[in-house]
């Protein structure tokens, strides 16, 4: 039994597809005290939490994730200065999901709203972590379509102090962020027809995008800490978004009466790890 | 929608986890969960890759044009 278990330890290993941190799957160090006993859950022999049902939510969960996300969008269209209609109330919503509790418990996503103007999310560490225009690709069809300057305009001030100024305003942690990523300003490569971080040889659209890419190797493709896309001419925001919660400030969204929203006592599974039942697929 | 980008969907529902059937991606022919308490030791698994036709930067609420370039899903030229 022990080589069996040894073995199927590597095979997990080897199984696992790299994929980036912050989209893990993962259970908070405190589920044992935060959870109460509405939440069906999956626990080790120690009692300990390692799973809880990804479907499972209430009603009165979903009520209360949306008024909480609904008052981070106002806070942070406030903060920012968004060309939005204040206060966004629930009435005021265009599109609103709030993900089932099991699901987002694990992936520290609450959920998002949108309003005719600006669409907001709370989808890192339970923070507002993005901000997106809405109707993100007609505003850049239309600027590609109007707005074509010679590629001696194109500069990289401007569209940092912008992004800079717009993520410190939304209390993400711009200092730290500089300090571990490398920052690049670039033209957004898919409405300039262009590669990211490469120039059009006569004339660009001014849709920058800011980015914070791993230090070394600031490659897009390999992604980063934060980027703010940006259309300079009218300095609108296009999208912010912060992937890692440690650079941003902003308080998580916390339920502080998870008893009242998950009433109850759900079932309770314990895990063995020692009954390994093999299924053999080619059989 | 939480606003994930189409391919860390993919990566996300491949991944062995407790209480999870993971998509059958050629990467989990074998592999080992845990589900309703009982730990199943899966092996010989009938797999297939995953193709993305289209940008494995989509997002709900934007495209993320920055990984354009990611081949890990790509699917050949012939079902575009």
């Amino acid at each position: 039994m022990k080589i069996l278990l040894r073995t199927a330890v590597v095979l997990i290993v080897l199984s696992m597809p790299p994929a980036h941190a912050s989209i893990l799957l993962r259970i908070p160090d405190n589920a044992e005290q935060e959870l109460p006993p509405g939440v069906p859950r999956t626990v080790d022999t120690n009692g300990a939490v390692i799973a809880v049902e990804d479907t499972f939510t209430t009603k009165a969960y979903e009520d209360a994730a949306l008024r909480l996300v609904i008052e981070e969008a106002n806070q942070v269209a406030r903060e920012i200065r968004l060309p939005e209609s204040l206060p966004i109330t629930q009435q005021s919503l265009i599109h609103a999901y709030i993900g089932p509790f099991g699901l987002s418990y694990q992936l520290g996503a609450v959920g998002n709203v949108k309003t005719t103007n600006y669409w907001y999310f709370v989808k890192r560490g339970n923070k507002l972590s993005d901000v997106t225009i809405s109707n993100i690709d007609d505003h850049c069809r239309r600027y590609a379509m109007k707005y074509q300057w010679p590629v001696s305009r194109f500069e990289t001030n401007a569209p940092y102090q912008l992004a800079t100024q717009w993520l410190a305003a939304a209390h993400m942690d711009v200092d730290a962020l500089n300090r571990d990523y490398d920052v690049r300003v670039a033209v957004d490569g898919y409405w300039n027809n262009v590669i990211m971080g490469e120039l059009p040889k006569r004339r660009f659209t001014p849709l920058y995008i800011v980015s914070w890419l791993i230090k070394g190797k600031p490659h897009y493709s390999a992604g980063g800490g934060a980027s703010v896309e940006l259309f300079l001419p009218t300095k609108t925001l296009l999208s912010l978004s912060v992937e890692d919660p440690k650079y941003i400030l902003r308080q998580p969204i916390v339920f502080t009466n998870l008893a009242a929203l998950f009433p109850g006592k759900a079932e309770i599974k314990t895990n063995f790890p020692g009954k390994v039942i093999v299924i053999d697929g080619s059989k | 929608m939480q606003g994930l980008r189409v391919k860390d969907c993919v990566d996300q529902a491949a991944l062995v986890t407790p209480d999870y059937w993971p998509i059958l991606v050629p990467e989990n022919r074998n592999f080992t969960n845990t589900v309703s308490g009982k730990t199943f030791w899966q092996t010989n698994m009938s797999t297939s890759r995953i193709f993305i036709v289209g940008f494995p930067g989509l997002q709900v609420d934007r495209t993320d044009h920055s990984i354009d370039g990611d081949k890990k899903y790509a699917a050949p030229e012939s079902l575009e």
